[in-house]
């Protein structure tokens, strides 16, 4: 175990490094210059102030020592300002963490909550018309997109019948069922890509599970088929099934942007849209990094909890 | 392909579905200016947020466009971005799985470290921030869309590479003394191509929700391009006085995907099928 943790921790921290680069890169490339784009909204260049201000923000060093100055920066917590409010990138990015969370975590239950039994149903009437409408229904979940279904949502839940607010966001700990209210609709519609995936890797995992000796042995016991199912086939299925979700963190944050716009929420996706058109470059620097970390993150932990729980895995 | 796999193909009425969804829609975009009656660009300044109607079947928008030549017209865009994008993420993609695959070592871990950095950044975001970087036209798109669909690619191709470099047919050959271009196109590649082609045709539709996720939000295709997140974004905000603009321009884009999905689906089972016979 150790060897393998240490191994897969050192290619995260490599992985982590490239993904800061591609970051910097990225930001370095973008059209427009950075002290123009700051100066701009003040009114016309004056060349002094324009040198005096590329030479604060570091605009004048070789690329190399900028990337030095950045991620030393970012590693002592040091995000910078904001290009566009002026304000501590760090907390900012902590405001806006809550809704994407909030939002990211209702999203991956509500898949759960629909994909197991789909999945389950699949697994145990496969080759029927069961297991035919549950992969229509897995694929559909992939090709719905999330940001159209939640504006149907609104039209149908908020426009016409009146049963939800239309958008919104109140902290969970504000108003809890207001929150919760305001999330479910957005929810939803991000949960449709994570449950698509996860039905299918739950069916396919039950088909296996299905076949091994001890749900012969279970049967064989006379205990009820239910009972095989969700007590003995179930519990070692799920292990893989977790994996998918964990390792769909990217899809759910990828969705999160546009969903976030759709129900006016307050999110990191929404912050990283907004810091594209108010070229607000420093910010979308940092979202960026954050987004790719939490993303290796759950990979990491996925990876972690399933060498843990699966004996069967060693690496060397 | 045999008579008997077309039959076995056209077995199931999914497969149908899919075939009708996709063709379907290479029809429209391919056919568009013949089918249309209305110019998309056109705008009736008399005929402004109409509800479908016999005139128009779809409804006009907010400028008393033509909806439904507009849906029509946006499946170009839609088929173009999603096929140049996962046409370029296969090409890069599979040349470098090829290579890190067959080469292993030291070129093997850095080709998949740089994957799996680009892997890290959730799709739409690592999209935004190429088109930020290069400026939004319909090749920025494609780039952005290719390079963020690429690692998928070469993972796989990597993965299939690995188990098929130990075969005995592999072996034979390199101990015939062939070349390693050789034995990687003649001997390799073929095995590779199914599962490659079937991931690709799922990803076609894959790209076409991201091309519709950035003109949604302003970032892709530009207005008064007739792209399906474009027509999206103009209906969101008519959203209580004019809803089908939304409704139909999100279900054109819902069935051309899900088509793409089950046809994906379909070509997988094909392959496993082959395999099992021979």
């Amino acid at each position: 175990m150790s060897r393998y943790l240490w191994r897969r921790l050192l290619t995260a921290l490599v992985v982590l490094f490239l993904v800061s680069v591609i970051t910097f890169l990225i930001v370095f490339v973008l059209p427009g210059d950075t002290a123009a784009a700051v100066l701009g909204e003040d009114g016309g260049l004056d060349p002094e102030a324009y040198e005096a201000l590329r030479e604060r923000l570091g605009l004048n060093k070789p690329l190399a020592v900028r990337y030095f100055d950045w991620i030393s920066g970012v590693l002592t917590g040091d995000l910078g300002v904001s290009l566009r409010t002026k304000e501590e990138i760090g907390p900012a990015l902590l405001r806006r963490a809550g809704p994407t969370f909030q939002l990211a975590f209702m999203a991956m239950l509500i898949a759960i909550i629909i994909a197991v039994p789909v999945g389950v149903a699949a697994a145990v009437h496969h080759n029927t018309w069961v297991d035919a409408a549950s992969t229509v229904f897995a694929l559909g979940g992939i090709a719905i997109p999330g940001f159209w279904l939640g504006i149907m949502l609104i039209l149908v839940f908020a426009v016409w019948l009146r049963w939800l607010p239309p958008s919104g966001y109140v902290p969970l700990w504000e108003d809890p069922v207001q929150s919760i209210r305001l999330m479910l609709m957005p929810a939803v519609a991000l949960a449709t890509a994570l449950f698509g995936v996860t039905i299918r890797q739950v069916r396919t995992s039950v088909l296996e599970v299905l076949g091994e000796d001890y749900i012969i042995t279970a049967r064989s016991k006379g205990i009820t088929e239910r009972r095989v199912i969700y007590r003995h086939a179930l519990r070692n299925a799920l292990l893989p099934v977790v994996t998918v979700i964990g390792l769909q963190m990217g899809h759910t944050l990828a969705g999160a942007a546009t969903v976030e716009v759709v129900f006016s929420l307050p999110g990191l996706g929404r912050l990283a849209v907004d810091s594209i058109f108010f070229r607000d470059f420093t910010m979308l620097q940092a979202v960026m990094l954050l987004f790719a970390t939490i993303v290796l993150t759950a990979n990491l932990v996925t990876d972690l909890i399933y060498a843990r729980l699966d004996p069967r895995i060693r690496y060397d | 392909m045999s008579g008997y796999m077309v039959r076995d193909f056209l077995s199931s009425p999914l497969r149908i579905l899919a075939l009708v969804l996709v063709a379907g829609a290479l029809f429209l975009a391919i056919f568009a200016d013949v089918i249309t009656t209305y110019s998309p660009y056109s705008q009736d300044y008399d005929a402004v947020l109409e509800p479908p109607s016999s005139a128009h079947w779809l409804g006009t928008d907010h400028l008393g466009r033509d909806l439904l030549s507009r849906i029509i017209h946006g499946s170009r865009i839609a088929i173009v971005v999603g096929i140049a994008a996962v046409g370029f993420a296969v090409t890069v993609g599979s040349l470098l799985g090829l290579a890190a695959g067959y080469s292993r070592g030291i070129l093997d871990e850095a080709i998949m470290r740089l994957v799996d950095a680009i892997l890290a950044f959730p799709s739409v975001l690592l999209a935004l921030g190429i088109m930020a970087a290069l400026g939004p036209s319909l090749t920025t798109i494609i780039i952005a869309i290719a390079i963020g669909d690429m690692p998928v690619f070469a993972r796989l191709t990597r993965s299939q590479v690995l188990s098929v470099r130990e075969r005995d047919f592999v072996v034979a050959a390199q101990a015939m003394g062939a070349r390693v271009p050789r034995i990687i196109f003649s001997h390799v590649w073929p095995h590779v191509t199914g599962p490659i082609l079937a991931m690709a045709t799922l990803h076609v539709g894959l790209a076409m929700l991201t091309e519709a996720g950035l003109s949604f939000l302003g970032l892709g295709v530009q207005p008064p391009t007739a792209s399906w997140g474009a027509i999206l974004r103009g209906g969101f905000g008519y959203i209580e006085v004019a809803p089908w603009i939304s409704f139909f321009a999100g279900l054109a884009i819902f069935l051309t995907v899900l088509g793409l999905s089950l046809m994906g689906d379909a070509i997988r089972d094909l392959r496993d099928l082959r395999t099992a016979i021979s």
